[in-house]
């Protein structure tokens, strides 16, 4: 269950960083999680990068509906990309990876500390 | 072990990835920082016009204010005093203007590298050699002695910092983002940049090293046919017949050396379109006994705008109108009492004298019989993604070297320095903060007292009926033709010795013909007791304009509007006739016999939807590279003659010099030029009729007027404006140079002052705000905008779109 909750916790913690704070900070909880939580690579990654991700688009998408894309389409020009979508998209993954990222390296950070029983691959508890 | 290495492994990988999103490098954005959804561009784009306002936060005043929006977005000011009211203004501007006001200081004194890199380096030493921040730096030590101007100027500056401490990325301005760099603290000095900026955009342009070496290659006589500095059609600024009470100063002219080793290449120059018009009109002459003021300044038309639409009101002050972000006041506009407005006064006082230094260490110069000393100042050039670049730069008492080796690979001897009036130490913003609260003309002339530079014809009104123009400047004394060509630096004669005294300024008051006019053109007959000069006078629209205020009684505003957005072309009035006469129309095909029967009755206007324009315009610079095509051998410098003298010259010669084409066996007649240069245009136009697929050539598409981004962002940029005119017509929209802000003030004994207006683009300098293009369209369409003008905060009032009220106790 806690493959879920993960993911429900970095996307909530992602979804309110206030803007004073550099957008990197997302790597923290996601970090402490990390350190939290036993699980195997791939599902701390995910739970990282879904619960990031999917964060980034639902703010991405509020901003753009509530200015009718009236900034994005001028600088997807600077950009030259094609769509504002793929904008959108690419800053998610850029976004989920990062988070993702931080996830696993605060789980190798905690199988330094503590040892435990090697986890099956590809089995989400 | 191995847990230890992965956990090391990661956090690098982490580290690192992060770190690249989070840094530029070479010309890729940081894409985290940039793209990112709690502080990236998104944070930029605006739902509307007011959130945004709901940011004001105004922590430093002494007394209640109170700040009201109109649908234009312009603020409206009331405080209980005057620093709380220009604290508020620096406030404001900033709010709206920041990264602008910044961006125009970089590029004015030399640091554009720093934020955009290689690219800029070269215009940043052409900027540090012409000591721009050498003149500011004077200009701030000598602001301090003015100390009721000054405790304005630093609430301005106050007001400013006080916006930008508030600031963290999220909210920075969307170039900053864009760039990757931080705003930095303003200062006083930056707001006297700002005036040598101007200086530099008006005054600073000059021909001396060009005309010198044309001088030495054509001849006294022919450089005079071809560079005249009159001409019998001019419709001076002070009208002709003006008799002048002084006596004639015209000096002694000392002896004259030729100099041959000039430099190849000469300093980036002011646009020469950079122009304007302005007019008042007395009661005799309008409809309802009213005086009116109009002022158009012709700039390059840019987004942000160089204007910022501001309404200031204290006890002291109710004056509205156009402020330079990065400047306290009105500069042109109007209160309840007086309305004005500014032309550039082109005349020539930048001037370059031959330096000979005693040897190779620079550190002495001639100077008459003695040997004076030069100062040395180090530029230090920061350099995004490059190394820091210095240059040394020589002083002399006349001012910077901005020619010597260092700066080309000219000779060793080669070493001019440039005496320009914008060195001088000045009070300008005396001047506008006392226009602003003007209340007749004496005030008004009390005011361009102070006024040095860069020199503009001041046209104003008052409620009175009084109407005047005057040419406010500091100008040198010269004897004929001093600074037209390059000066000698070692012989004191050559030294500009005084100054013309403001007595003696050109100026009129209610002239019998019941206007005040200026456009860029002489500014007087040569009846003016002193000798002047510019290479830039203007020869169309000052005609052009005044031959519509004397054409008109009764004047409405109607009328006035019309005036400004007239597309007669005198050029073309004055110039067509002659070349279709020479045009030989046998040697014509059936197409191009259409073209040129099409043109054949044209009216002269350049409106947007003609299509003669085109031919007209295209046809003429043709001719005019067919012709002058002599000049294109040149290795160094030079000019061509203008348009006017070149039409002179066709009209008056049929054989000419210049006629032959030096690279053919035969000897061309002018027919022969002007023949071909036609079945060349007709060629360019029907390729640019394919290359865009249009069936006809329309004068807007094909002129393509565009207001652009300070950094050319495209997409930041409005192109294709549907709007007449070209740079020798009244309404002189030409590609990117134009009516940068319209204005007319009806002023009246009876009713309070009224005034409209309207500027090509918003208040807002955000391209994520809706109101960033917002004026552009109007202006194009030749549309005005009544401006909300009261002598105390509205109450519930539909026409305020947002209030703040800051009370202090």
């Amino acid at each position: 269950m806690n493959f879920i909750l993960r993911i429900l916790i970095v996307g909530i913690s992602s979804y309110y960083i206030p803007s004073i704070l550099p957008w990197w900070t997302i790597i923290i909880i996601p970090f402490i999680l990390g350190c939290l939580f036993d699980d195997n690579y791939l599902s701390h990654f995910l739970s990282g990068f879904i619960g990031t991700g999917v964060a980034w688009i639902f703010i991405i998408l509020s901003i753009d509906f509530n200015t009718q894309s009236i900034l994005s389409e001028k600088i997807i020009k600077i950009l030259e990309v094609d769509s504002v979508n793929y904008i959108i998209i690419l800053i998610s993954v850029v976004g989920g990876i990062v988070s993702g990222l931080g996830m696993i390296t605060g789980y190798t950070l905690r199988r330094i500390f503590i040892n435990e029983k090697d986890n099956r691959d590809f089995k989400f508890n | 072990m191995k847990k230890k290495i992965l956990f090391g492994f990661l956090l690098i990988l982490t580290g690192t990835l992060t770190y690249f999103l989070n840094n530029q490098f070479k010309n890729i954005p940081p894409l985290g920082k940039l793209l990112n959804p709690y502080n990236g561009f998104w944070k930029n784009a605006e739902s509307d016009k007011i959130n945004f306002l709901k940011n004001i936060n105004l922590s430093n005043l002494n007394e209640t204010i109170t700040i009201q929006y109109d649908s234009m977005l312009i603020p409206h000011i009331y405080a209980n005093n005057d620093e709380d009211l220009f604290y508020a203004q620096g406030y404001l501007t900033a709010m709206h203007r920041l990264w602008q006001m910044e961006f125009q200081i970089r590029a004015a004194s030399g640091q554009l590298s720093e934020i955009i890199g290689i690219g800029a380096l070269n215009r940043d030493r052409e900027q540090r050699r012409k000591g721009i921040l050498h003149a500011a730096k004077r200009t701030l030590k000598k602001s301090k002695t003015d100390l009721e101007t000054n405790k304005l100027l630093e609430a301005y500056v106050r007001g400013i910092n006080e916006y930008i401490d508030n600031l963290n990325y999220s909210n920075y301005p969307i170039e900053y983002k864009l760039l990757d760099y931080k705003p930095e603290k303003w200062t006083l000095l930056k707001t006297f940049i700002l005036m040598e900026s101007m200086s530099d955009m008006l005054s600073s342009r000059d021909t001396d090293i060009e005309d010198t070496y044309l001088l030495n290659i054509l001849g006294k006589e022919k450089y005079d046919q071809l560079f005249p500095e009159f001409d019998e059609r001019i419709d001076p600024i002070i009208p002709k017949g003006t008799k002048f009470n002084f006596k004639n100063m015209n000096l002694e002219v000392p002896k004259i050396k030729n100099f041959n080793l000039l430099p190849k290449k000469t300093l980036t120059k002011a646009h020469q379109d950079n122009g304007s018009n302005n007019f008042a009109i007395s009661p005799d002459k309008t409809k309802n006994g009213n005086v009116y003021v109009a002022s158009q300044p012709d700039l390059s038309l840019n987004l942000p705008s160089i204007w910022y639409l501001i309404h200031l009101n204290s006890p002291t002050y109710n004056t509205m109108g156009a402020s330079l972000p990065g400047a306290p006041g009105v500069i042109i506009g109007f209160n309840d009492y007086v309305a004005w407005g500014e032309t550039n006064a082109t005349r020539d006082v930048v001037d370059w004298y031959k330096i000979n230094f005693r040897d190779n260490s620079r550190s002495e110069y001639r100077y008459g019989n003695k040997w004076l000393k030069t100062e040395k100042v180090i530029e230090e050039i920061k350099v995004k993604n490059s190394e820091v670049f210095y240059d040394t730069v020589i002083y002399t008492h006349y001012g910077p070297v901005s020619y010597d080796h260092n700066f080309s690979r000219d000779s060793l001897k080669t070493n001019f320095a440039m005496r320009w009036i914008a060195h001088d130490e000045s009070v300008e913003y005396k001047t506008f903060l006392l226009l602003n609260k003007a209340r007749n003309i004496y005030d008004i002339e009390e005011a361009l007292k102070y006024f040095h530079g860069p020199a503009q014809n001041f046209a104003y009104g008052t409620k009175y009926g009084d109407i005047g123009l005057t040419i406010a400047g500091k100008f040198p004394i010269k004897w004929k033709e001093q600074g037209k060509f390059v000066l000698d630096g070692s012989d004191p004669n050559h030294e500009w010795q005084d100054y013309i005294p403001y007595e003696h300024a050109l100026k009129i008051i209610n002239p019998k013909r019941g206007f005040v006019s200026s456009a860029n053109q002489h500014p007087s007959e040569k009846t003016y007791p002193y000798y002047y000069y510019s290479h830039n006078y203007e020869m169309y629209r000052g005609r052009r304009l005044n031959d519509r205020l004397k054409s008109i009684n009764f004047v409405g505003l109607e009328d006035i509007m019309k005036i400004q957005n007239d597309n007669f072309s005198y050029k073309a009035y004055e110039t067509l006739p002659v070349i279709l006469n020479k045009i030989d129309t046998v040697s014509l095909s059936k197409k191009e016999l259409k073209y040129r029967n099409q043109i054949l009755d044209w009216d002269y206007f350049s409106n947007s939807n003609n299509t003669s324009a085109p031919i007209f315009n295209l046809w003429w610079s043709n001719i005019r590279k067919n012709l002058w095509e002599e000049f294109d051998t040149m290795t160094y410098s030079y000019r061509k003659p203008n348009s006017f003298t070149t039409s002179k010259i066709l009209e008056e010669y049929d054989d000419f010099d210049f006629y032959d084409d030096i690279t053919t066996k035969n000897k061309e007649s002018i027919s022969d030029i002007v023949s071909k240069s036609f079945i060349e245009t007709v060629d360019s136009l029907d390729n640019w009729k394919e290359r865009n697929n249009k069936s006809k050539i329309l004068w807007k598409d094909f002129k393509n007027t565009r207001v652009r981004h300070l950094l050319g962002i495209e997409s930041f940029s409005k192109y294709n404006i549907d709007i007449g005119g070209y740079r020798n017509t009244v309404n002189a929209a030409s590609q990117g140079h134009g009516p940068s802000w319209r204005m007319i003030v009806k002023l009246s004994q009876y009713e309070e002052t009224e005034a409209w207006g309207i500027y090509p683009g918003g208040q807002s300098g955000n391209p994520g705000s809706p109101n960033y293009f917002e004026g552009i369209y109007d202006w194009g369409k030749g549309n005005y905008k009544k401006l909300l003008f009261n002598k105390e905060p509205l109450t519930n009032n539909s026409k305020i779109i947002y209030e703040k009220k800051i009370i202090i106790k």
